[in-house]
């Protein structure tokens, strides 16, 4: 079922520049979106719009089929968890999470007793005579989350809501958030300019660059399949090496030495022209010599345990690569070392537009047995 | 800080403080003297007889006097304080077109000497029958442009999700006015508070102008009374009056100078 909707959903702010580009978009229940981009595409004016702080430009947005554009904010039965957490510093931990539940005619019993089931849930209950500038970051995440679990709306906006916390912090708080959405099966709009988080937490996601959707999609399929050069290298870490190649109907050109067969072969049009060649990190192989593609200097090694995550270049010194191979590889800087690229893992992008113009895993239950076999 | 340092800056403040008390301490001083020992140019009383305070009492209705003024500032403080943090909440949290030219129209008042506008001020009062009582005394000076201002530049530094946040809740505008604003600005009202009190407190002109009764009368026209009616004869009695009059400035300012103090600087630094 269809929770809400955004149909060419626009904003400007000065009337002549569009920040947001026509957005469609449609959340079914239950569903936890992420809204990811970098700083400043747009990411809280998408969500300050749904929540009805900001005025729609143009465009519709209908929460269960319902046109909500000029709904006042307090009527649009959501939730909201800000960036900053947004808690009243006068009101000590329960005032704060109960504020505003006498507007939902809610009696007081009630109250308390959602009051405390969510610190139970969230683990406050010890705060709860605490004001908040006696609470760590975590804690006070957790008292604006606790805050819009009490209100039981069927959505929540939460926007870039574990920004200021840890590592570690944001590692728990992220299964934390996940778990809570899932028990209470609310609706979720979350936003975060980390891909981490977007690819760990979201059923679906969209990615966001200024102002215009570049995907909408699973976290998998967009890590897999990516539509345009930008998702490419925003989704993954380490990113995927996108380079400038020349191609022609035979080969793809990455410099001098290193020349790749090119699978584009129908496509003529492309021929004899310059492309974005993308490849994964760890879609680049070590080789025997004699099948490698290109032997490359390495500029950098960093060994994270696990895995190893080897900087090299070809010719040109500013164009650097990243491999990231399983186990603990020890090279020292300016080793010559053969590589492979996996040509089943290429992606070709266009060089004007950014868009994906080939790539051999179309179909993507071959890429998923391919994944669990290797 | 080396001790010389140190050393000569106390004393410098030593004798700032000195120069500056000099005067409150005189008339402190006087207002226990008999008129002889004024005349002597004695610095400090043979004793503290109380014959003059008793006596500003008998001579002016100082007690009505200090409940006017008493009555008439509290008043002010309280219209100022609830007129100029409701004109600065709509300034910072409601958006409507113009509000910024508005506002600096608003600022601009404040160019504009108070006396420039007494007349047409107390000619308003007269018509609208208003001189001799309270009504008079404050209502004109509700609408502080200083105060606007002042709490304005503090509301500014509250984040606005707060405002949103209650918004979503559905909390209304005044509520949240009432329930987040003001509580948490309370250092500045109290400022704001204290600066309005001691303003109306020491004001002379516009009492003058709009109360010819005693009944209405304030204590800054009574002192001013007490100096005409003396013909400077008993310097005494005229302390004394003083004396009392300074006195709620002093506690106020001892009260509230830490409060007074944070209030000032926060609105200036941000
Ligand atoms: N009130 C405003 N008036 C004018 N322009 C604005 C306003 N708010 C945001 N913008 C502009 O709109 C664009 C998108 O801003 P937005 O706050 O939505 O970015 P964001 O994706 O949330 O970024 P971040 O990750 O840094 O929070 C930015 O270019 C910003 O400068
Ligand atoms: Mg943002």
């Amino acid at each position: 079922m269809v929770h809400v909707e955004l149909a060419g959903l626009k904003k400007s702010y000065d009337g002549k520049k569009n920040v947001i580009e026509q957005v469609d978009l449609k959340l079914e229940q239950g569903e936890f979106f992420v809204l990811v981009g970098p700083s400043g595409c747009g990411k809280s004016t998408i969500l300050r719009m749904i929540a009805g702080l900001e005025p729609i430009t143009d465009g519709s947005l209908f929460v269960n089929g319902i046109r909500m554009n000029h709904t006042p904010p307090n009527k649009r039965n959501l939730s909201m968890v800000f960036q900053n957490y947004a808690l009243y510093p006068h009101l000590n931990v329960e005032q704060n999470i109960m504020f505003g539940l006498h507007t939902k005619k809610i009696s007081r019993e009630e109250q308390q007793r959602r009051c405390a089931d969510a610190a139970e849930m969230l683990g406050l209950a010890d705060y709860l005579e605490r004001k908040p500038r006696e609470l760590s970051g975590g804690q006070r995440q957790r008292v604006a989350l606790a805050r819009a679990i009490v209100t039981q709306s069927p959505l929540c906006l939460m926007d870039e809501p574990l920004s200021n916390l840890d590592a570690k912090l944001r590692a728990r708080m992220r299964s934390e958030i996940r778990q809570i959405q899932r028990k209470l099966g609310i609706t979720m709009i979350y936003v975060t300019h980390d891909q981490t988080e977007a690819m760990t937490m979201a059923d679906r996601m969209m990615i966001l660059h200024e102002g215009q959707a570049m995907q909408i999609g699973k976290p998998l399929d967009i890590y897999n399949h990516p539509a345009n050069a930008f998702t490419a290298t925003f989704i993954g870490s380490p990113a995927m090496n996108v380079m400038d190649a020349g191609i022609n109907p035979a080969s793809i050109h990455l410099s001098q030495q290193c020349a790749l067969p090119n699978p584009m072969k129908s496509s003529v049009k492309e021929a004899s022209k310059q492309v974005l060649f993308g490849i994964r990190p760890e879609h680049i192989l070590f080789s025997a010599p004699e099948q490698a593609n290109a032997v490359v200097e390495v500029v950098n090694t960093e060994i994270l345990g696990t895995e190893t995550l080897i900087t090299f270049i070809m010719n040109d010194p500013k164009k650097q690569w990243i491999a990231r191979w399983n186990g603990q590889w020890q090279f020292s800087v300016g080793d010559q070392i053969p590589i492979r690229f996996d040509m089943d893992s290429i992606h070709l992008f266009s060089k004007d537009n950014g868009r994906l113009l080939w790539t051999s895993n179309e179909d993507q239950s071959n890429q998923t047995a391919r994944e669990v076999l290797r | 800080m080396t001790s010389t340092k140190r050393i000569s800056l106390y004393a410098v403040l030593i004798i700032c403080t000195a120069i500056m008390m000099f005067p409150i301490f005189y008339a402190v001083s006087i207002s226990f003297m008999d008129g002889k020992e004024v005349l002597d140019g004695q610095l400090l009383p043979s004793g503290f007889s109380l014959t003059n305070y008793v006596e500003v009492f008998e001579k002016v209705p100082l007690l009505t006097y200090l409940i006017n003024s008493f009555a008439t500032s509290a008043i002010v403080m309280i219209g100022q304080l609830l007129v100029s943090s409701l004109a600065a909440f709509a300034f910072v949290f409601m958006k409507f077109k113009g509000r910024d030219f508005v506002f600096f129209l608003f600022i601009s008042t404040m160019m504009i000497p108070w006396e420039a506008t007494m007349v047409p001020n107390f000619m308003t009062i007269q018509s609208l029958g208003w001189t001799n009582n309270y009504v008079g005394l404050t209502i004109p000076f509700f609408a502080l442009a200083f105060g606007t201002f002042l709490l304005r530049q503090h509301f500014k530094t509250i984040p606005k999700e707060l405002y949103e946040a209650s918004q979503v809740a559905g909390i209304s505008r005044f509520r949240f006015f009432w329930t987040v604003i003001l509580p948490i600005s309370r250092s500045s009202l109290v400022t704001l508070g204290i600066y309005s009190f001691l303003t109306n407190w020491n004001m002379y002109l516009w009492p003058l102008l709009v109360t010819n009764t005693e009944s209405a009368r304030t204590v800054q026209i009574g002192l001013k009374q007490l100096q005409t009616q003396e013909i400077a004869s008993d310097w005494g009695v005229v302390m004394a009056g003083v004396v009392i009059v300074i006195l709620p400035t002093l506690i106020l300012l001892f009260a509230g100078q830490k409060k007074l103090q944070k209030g000032l600087t926060q609105g200036a630094l941000k």
